[in-house]
């Protein structure tokens, strides 16, 4: 009988905190219950920040990371988080996947850090919330938008004033005027309220926040044994399926819901043109270049792995 | 929650060292700066743009100046929060003895903490990690300023505990 | 050695520190890493290995302790303790007290009234019940005995008016609250500006009721108003409004947050104190060092009590402890009424710190597993402390007003005094503990 620590820096609330019930509850009936997850929520035991160091000093077994807290750490694994084109939510996912288990340069890095990596969660694609209404990326020249990462760093690129702040103080600002628009994903602006006091989304559909996984203790994964490792694997492999589904399904009832207006509060939504899109992907480059000079040497080869394996699961999608 | 004693409350208040005294003098100066950050960026928000890159960052960085320089200070004049009702009727040679305790104790926990601190600045360094912003400040700054406070801290203790040892004595 | 023997033995040992005289940091800290090492080390159906138990310990030990002070939501601290005590050196204090004097000149008892309200009026721009208490208590004691009023009146209605300190925001324990129990700051702070202004009205009623049984204890401020008096008044009272205003007001209205809040405000009481020449190099670095060193102590406990709230997660005492309860299924009025008398005996022994961080791992599960709003358990508990610190044995409040106040009024007589007015501070209690609404409307109603 093993009980794995599970620490989580979220409430046990969402449709993420529901994925990962799922996951905890099929893997003791696909073990008979000999191994199970005992969690730990809203960073009880371990914050965010901690959490990466803690799952590999064995105080957690298993954890969420987020890779924009370790940026060096993880740095070939914060590439889940370029503005690349794959904001399909399955493609995306399964690319990372496969890179983060199967790239012997990622591997390298999560060995170095004393970490196992197991699966991936997803953002969903990266949209923009707004006060008023924003079609083109002409637009972009002086507004003020909340953003973070590359996809600040392009926006900025793109004429924008880049305001950082926490999610939870987004609907202040927004409100009172503070920033304009605001980088966000359809079902966290649900979460947040945001459609109350800014009522247009432009729909970017760019990239995904994917350097955001769960990863494992290594010890605490050999003291398994060769059954339930496997069993565990491919529970992981099939968590992948599950989040997409469970995201998509999660952000389009979020987009539609705040459509049809949630207390007389709604959103208009307005797609980018598509050849705004194509320079907006072309801008973003810069910032992925920016990452290939930071992350050195192995990186581009990297990017080319991951690249390829997004446009093999986008044809497959096809 | 605790009233201002000035420096000289207890009775048994040993004087911290001029070291010590700079120490706090920069947590304080520290403390004026982080209000100044913070309030010159809400002002310059409303006008336009906030003035300063990193702010939460900055802050945070100050806050391990401000807690950690004047433990020397607080140790030194025996300020430590604690519950001395059910030992008040003790003779003084009594409260000398608990006081050893106390640094015994004192000394394991803040032992501990240094070692941990230690394993922070080290790994900080190693990984040459960094808080992703304009700014990209190094990790290892506020560790290093972290375990520079716990030492001097442990340093204390261990002074103190000297000190009561030989009044025991 | 299973984990409730195990979590029984770590906190038994921090309660014979305590006793001992050892700092609740180091009690706390100690006993955690101890429990730590042992829990880590101890993997089931195992023999104990310290070694295996230090690694992970070490680690947590390090992110709790760092991130709890590399924090900029905390940050609002040693902000709001700054803030009160520069407002106290900008004499920003004096002169509130010195209005309301004039302003309550004609009320029976406004000598006694003026001190009570001033002690809300500091409360206002001051985290700390017991910063209020020595404050108005080094103005208002004196005062009050010159123009012969009973001893007992004196120093109680400043004890009392103290208390206000923690439940009208800004407030520590509300800080400290919401860090432990994962609740909005906002929400807490604009939770506790009612029942504090409630307790303020039961106060006030306090001494008029005394007076007018007694007036010969509260002799009148026999009129020596200086010509000009009344437009001085106004002026001696808008600092602290400002102050006061820009915190609630820019909370409420959701133009700040209350970290920048306590940032702007304590930059405005620098520019006030500056502006009228009565911050000097000297004393603004006197205010400095004391806010330092006072966050400094508070900081110490808060993370030692972290990682002793990491131990007792660890061990999942807590859900086991609410198992148990579930089996036994007491109705929610009992364990409320259990609940509050464990604050009210606990606070006649500890700091309102300490029990904080010690409780709260404990009853703040029991209260969510009932479906309790923590926002309005959080002003429960405060103003459960705030009784405390003006009971026997250890009133904080009580010893604090005792070492500004001349020796001639002794401890039995402020403590005698204190409780006149704990009369009707149990009915306001009772009333917050019956109606959550009084709590609960403000924060709910905010933008
Ligand atoms: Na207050
Ligand atoms: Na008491």
């Amino acid at each position: 009988q093993t009980v794995l620590r599970f620490s989580d820096y979220g409430p046990n609330r969402g449709a993420r905190a529901a994925a990962l019930e799922w996951f905890a509850e099929e893997l003791a009936t696909r073990t008979d219950g000999a191994v199970s997850i005992e969690f730990h929520w809203g960073g009880s035991l371990l914050g965010g920040r901690d959490t990466l160091g803690g799952i590999a000093s064995g105080v957690a077994d298993i954890g969420t990371v987020v890779g924009f807290f370790t940026p060096k750490e993880l740095e070939l694994y914060s590439i889940g988080d370029l503005p690349v084109a794959n904001s399909d939510i399955q493609t995306g996912m399964r690319a990372i996947y496969d890179l983060s288990t199967q790239d012997d340069r990622l591997t390298a890095e999560f060995d170095a850090a004393g970490v196992r990596y197991l699966t991936n969660y997803t953002t969903g694609p990266v949209e923009l919330i707004c006060r008023s209404e924003i079609t083109t990326l002409d637009e972009f020249q002086g507004l003020k938008i909340r953003a973070s990462g590359p996809y600040g760093d392009t926006l900025k690129r793109l004429g924008a004033e880049i305001v950082t702040m926490s999610q939870a103080d987004v609907y202040q600002a927004l409100d009172s005027g503070l920033i304009d628009c605001n980088q966000n994903y359809y079902y966290s602006m649900r979460a947040y309220r945001q459609y109350e006091v800014a009522p247009y989304v432009l729909e970017l559909n760019w990239g995904q926040n994917m350097s955001f996984g769960i990863f494992m203790n290594p010890a605490s994964f050999d003291m398994l044994d060769a059954s339930q490792q496997e069993i565990l694997t491919t529970l992981a492999s099939e968590f992948v399926d599950y989040v997409a589904d469970a995201m998509t399904a999660e952000i389009d009832d979020a987009k539609e819901a705040m459509v049809a207006g949630i207390d007389g509060s709604s959103i208009t939504v307005t797609p980018l043109p598509e050849e705004d899109r194509a320079r907006l992907l072309e801008v973003s480059q810069e910032a992925i270049s920016d990452w290939l000079n930071r992350a050195g040497d192995p990186a581009a080869e990297v990017l080319d792995a991951y690249q390829a394996l997004l446009a093999a699961g986008g044809s497959e999608g096809q | 929650m605790r009233d201002l004693p000035t420096e000289d409350a207890d009775p048994d208040a040993v004087s911290a060292t001029g070291i010590e005294r700079f120490l706090a003098r920069i947590a304080a100066a520290g403390l004026f700066v982080m209000a100044a950050i913070v309030t010159i960026n809400v002002v310059s928000r409303w006008l336009g743009r906030a003035l300063i890159p990193d702010d939460v960052y900055l802050v945070q960085e100050l806050m391990v100046l401000v807690i950690l320089l004047p433990l020397g200070v607080v140790t030194a004049t025996r300020q430590h929060i604690k519950v001395d009702l059910f030992t008040e009727w003790l003779p003084s040679r009594g409260k000398v003895a608990l006081a050893v305790l106390e640094h015994l104790v004192g000394l394991f926990f803040v032992g501990l903490l240094a070692w941990a601190a230690w394993l922070g600045v080290r790994k900080a360094w190693l990984t040459q990690d960094y808080y992703a912003g304009v700014l990209d400040i190094p990790m290892w700054v506020g560790h290093s300023t972290f375990l520079l406070g716990i030492a001097l801290f442990l340093i204390r203790l261990v002074v103190m505990l000297w000190r009561d040892l030989r009044t025991l004595i | 050695m299973d984990p409730v023997t195990l979590t029984g033995v770590i906190v038994g040992a921090v309660f014979l520190l305590l006793v001992l005289r050892v700092p609740i940091a180091y009690a706390l800290g100690g006993c955690a890493a101890v429990g730590l090492v042992l829990f880590f080390g101890w993997r089931p159906g195992q023999a104990l290995d310290l070694a295996r138990g230090l690694r992970p310990a070490l680690s947590l030990i390090e992110a709790n302790a760092y991130s709890f002070v590399h924090s900029y939501p905390l940050s609002m601290i040693p902000l709001f303790i700054g803030l009160g005590n520069v407002a106290f050196h900008a004499d920003i204090t004096t002169d509130l007290y010195r209005s309301l004097r004039v302003l309550l000149r004609r009320m029976p008892g406004g000598l006694a009234m003026a001190s009570i309200t001033g002690c809300a009026g500091f409360s206002a721009i001051t985290g700390s019940s017991v910063a209020c208490a020595a404050a108005m208590g080094r103005i208002a004691v004196p005062e009050m005995l010159r123009y012969k009023y009973n001893p007992g009146l004196a120093s109680g209605a400043v004890a009392a008016g103290g208390t206000l300190g923690s439940l009208i925001p800004p407030s520590l324990l509300f800080v400290i609250y919401a860090i432990f129990t994962e609740q909005s700051v906002n929400g807490l702070f604009l939770a506790g500006v009612v029942p504090g202004l409630l307790s303020l009205l039961g106060f006030l009623l306090t001494v008029f009721i005394w007076c007018r049984l007694r007036p010969q204890d509260a002799p009148g401020d026999d009129g020596e108003m200086e010509p000009g008096a009344g437009r001085f008044a106004l002026r001696g009272l808008w600092p602290a409004l400002v102050l006061f205003g820009l915190v609630v007001g820019g909370i409420y209205f959701g133009i700040f947050t209350p970290t920048e809040a306590a940032a702007v405000s304590l930059v405005i009481a620098l520019a006030i104190g500056m502006a009228r020449g009565k911050l000097n190099r000297e004393n603004l670095m006197t205010a400095g060092l004391d806010t330092v060193r006072q966050t400094s102590m508070i900081f110490l406990v808060a993370l030692a009590a972290k990682m002793f709230t990491s131990f007792i997660s660890l061990t999942r005492i807590t859900p086991m402890a609410l198992d148990w309860l579930k089996a036994i299924d007491p109705p929610f009025a009992l364990v409320l009424i259990a609940i509050v008398l464990f604050y009210l005996l606990i606070g006649m022994f500890l700091d309102s710190i300490g029990i904080l961080v010690l409780t709260l791992p404990f009853t703040v599960p029991v209260m969510a597993s009932y479906g309790v709003d923590l926002i309005w358990f959080g002003v429960i508990v405060i103003k459960l402390l705030e009784i405390g610190l003006i009971t026997p044995p250890i009133g904080l409040n009580i010893f604090v007003i005792k070492s500004v106040t001349p020796s001639s009024v002794t401890l039995a007589t402020v403590f005698r005094g204190a409780a006149i007015f704990l009369l009707l501070d149990i009915l306001v209690l009772v009333l917050l503990l019956t109606v959550p609404a009084l709590s609960l409307w403000l924060p709910n109603s905010a933008f």
